[in-house]
């Protein structure tokens, strides 16, 4: 490998870790709201970075080109959906739900569904669920950055493994949420820039994009198709149109993506963020299956297709720019690894551990054992990947549509529906991931031509609002959550007794407390 | 456009199209939002 592309790969790890530091001396990790939300104290931009750099994972570079690669301009119904995933998420929950958490003292995504449906079983459902589901996403992501690295340096994949999770850890570890949205808001950058310069020099490579496409019909046709090569998707429109509106809504249901809201310095915030993603969507989001698609001309002969972009950065760029598309390979993969790493162990620290098993911790407390959680967890799929377990990548595409069709309804009506209530959220979440699991897991899209996740979010809405309307006598949204609701629907700042009992009067700590007073 | 059939365009280039007017009507809609100066205390 060349020195030129291992100093910009050294260069951009040495970046993460400055961050990490930087955060840490911020006082990223000094109290729980610190850690978990950096204060809610994130600007427009680092939101709208770090919930985009999350949302894409590696796949973008290996995936998304193989898909061009394989079936041409068919692996536009998935970046079409992508492009506006980013402004429908901040539009519709964006401020409402970063003044709904605040108001209820919510850290993490999981403990605001408690807050919001009050029953221990939302939160113990909610957080099992996320905890299994996202671990195993963390798995793939720990494994993609160890192979990616591999691919890169010539380095052994165990070493390279330890490397990408070793930098990882120390920056999530130091500053917590803050490390985690400034390092994605530095890795969206050199993802977006690694991206253009990659297309530029294709573009200019196949003689424009005109050229290239009338190049690609006299090999075949079928390519510029929407139904795929050889048109073998023709009329499946429960399946693409599926896949356009899930990847728009979907990030919706994420916990890890919608923790982006809770964080934010002013709920105004989601305005300006919601534009800055589109913008940042509109050049990235297409590139790779465009870059997929023109490697059929300049690689003919590609073994791997996953290896597409990659392969067309080694032939057409020189050194110094090759380490810069390698950093945003590495980059796409560790913006995503991160945040997952830090959702699934402040789930399992605040939701599982601290709900449960030990509620009486001190504050300073609570921080390092989410610190130690996060470490357990990151050592343990760190040591998992380095065996490859060959089922992980199938288990990761459960992950996302059980995710989004299990909390979708939740989250959406949490802000916009008064009536939602808890055996709503219970319905909804049950019916949700099991639909989405199974109709997977029996291969049910084939059958019935219906794309798994929105089979998922239909029924589980469905359930949300029979469930609701069907328990409204008998279990009524609690009063002051209706006036909280009411408060997040004004466009004001908060009042200020709300925010002086934002953090004690809702919290679960502070019923426990009051609990424990009465008996004494 | 592009050489591309027609049903392409519309995908290609079509909803990133869609995509930008949700987003300016998005920027419509709220615009009776506090500008973020007079509402950093909003926390």
């Amino acid at each position: 490998m060349n020195s030129t592309v291992l100093m910009f790969l050294a260069l951009y790890f040495i970046g993460m870790l400055a961050v990490g530091v930087i955060s840490m001396r911020r006082g990223g990790s000094s109290s729980m709201e610190g850690y978990y939300l950096s204060g809610r104290n994130v600007g427009p931009l680092v939101t709208a970075m770090t919930m985009q750099s999350t949302s894409m994972s590696g796949y973008m570079f290996l995936g998304a080109g193989s898909l061009g690669y394989t079936q041409g301009y068919y692996g536009f119904w998935y970046a079409a959906g992508d492009i506006g995933g980013g402004v429908v998420n901040l539009s519709v929950l964006g401020r409402r739900m970063r003044k709904l958490s605040q108001i209820m003292g919510a850290l993490t995504s999981i403990e605001y569904l408690e807050k919001r449906y009050p029953s221990k079983w939302v939160r113990l459902i909610a957080a099992v669920l996320s905890v299994s589901l996202l671990g195993a996403y963390v798995l793939a992501q720990f494994i993609a950055g160890g192979k990616g690295l591999e691919l890169v340096t010539g380095l052994p994949y165990e070493v390279a493994l330890a490397i990408a999770v070793g930098v990882i850890l120390a920056y999530t570890l130091m500053g917590g949420y803050g490390a985690v949205a400034y390092t994605d808001l530095l890795q969206s950058f050199v993802m977006i820039i690694g991206i253009v310069w990659i297309l530029v020099a294709t573009l200019q490579e196949v003689g424009g994009l005109t050229a290239a496409n009338q190049a690609i019909a006299s090999i075949d046709p079928t390519l510029l198709s929407i139904w795929g090569k050889d048109l073998v998707h023709e009329g499946q429109w429960g399946i693409v149109l599926g896949a356009l509106l899930i990847f728009s809504i979907g990030y919706m249901g994420w916990p890890h993506v919608v923790t982006r809201h809770m964080a934010m310095r002013n709920p105004f915030h989601a305005r300006r963020a919601g534009v800055y993603s589109t913008l940042w969507n509109l050049v990235f989001v297409s590139a790779p299956y465009i870059l997929g698609t023109l490697a059929i001309l300049v690689l003919p002969d590609l073994d791997d297709p996953e290896q597409a972009i990659f392969a067309l950065a080694q032939n057409l760029l020189p050194a110094a720019v090759v380490g810069i598309v390698m950093a945003a390979i590495m980059a796409a993969i560790m913006s995503t690894a991160d945040s997952i790493l830090l959702q699934t162990g402040s789930i399992a620290a605040r939701d599982l551990y601290e709900r449960f098993i030990n509620p009486n911790m001190e504050e300073k407390q609570m921080v390092r054992v989410s610190q130690l959680i996060v470490l357990l967890l990151g050592t343990v799929c760190g040591v998992v990947a380095v065996f490859e377990p060959p089922a992980i990548f199938s288990i990761v595409v459960f992950t996302t549509s059980v995710l989004g069709s299990a909390f979708l309804p939740a989250y959406v009506a949490a802000v916009w529906w008064r009536k939602a209530n808890t055996p709503g959220a219970l319905a909804s979440m049950i019916v949700g991931s099991l639909v989405a699991f199974f109709w997977q897991y029996l291969a049910l899209d084939g059958v019935t031509g219906l794309h798994p996740m929105l089979a998922g979010v239909v029924l589980s809405s469905l359930a949300m609002v029979v469930a609701s309307l069907m328990t409204q006598a008998s279990h009524p949204v609690p009063e002051h959550i209706l006036e909280a609701m009411e408060e997040t629907a004004e466009l004001r700042p908060l009042p200020r007794p709300l925010k002086a009992q934002q953090s004690f009067e809702m919290a679960h700590e502070a019923l426990t407390l009051k609990l424990s007073e009465r008996t004494a | 456009m592009f050489g591309l059939p027609v049903s392409t365009t519309w995908l290609v280039i079509g909803v990133p199209v869609f995509w930008v007017l949700y987003t300016l009507g998005f920027l419509w809609v709220t615009r009776g939002w506090p500008g973020l100066k007079n509402s950093e205390s909003g926390r």
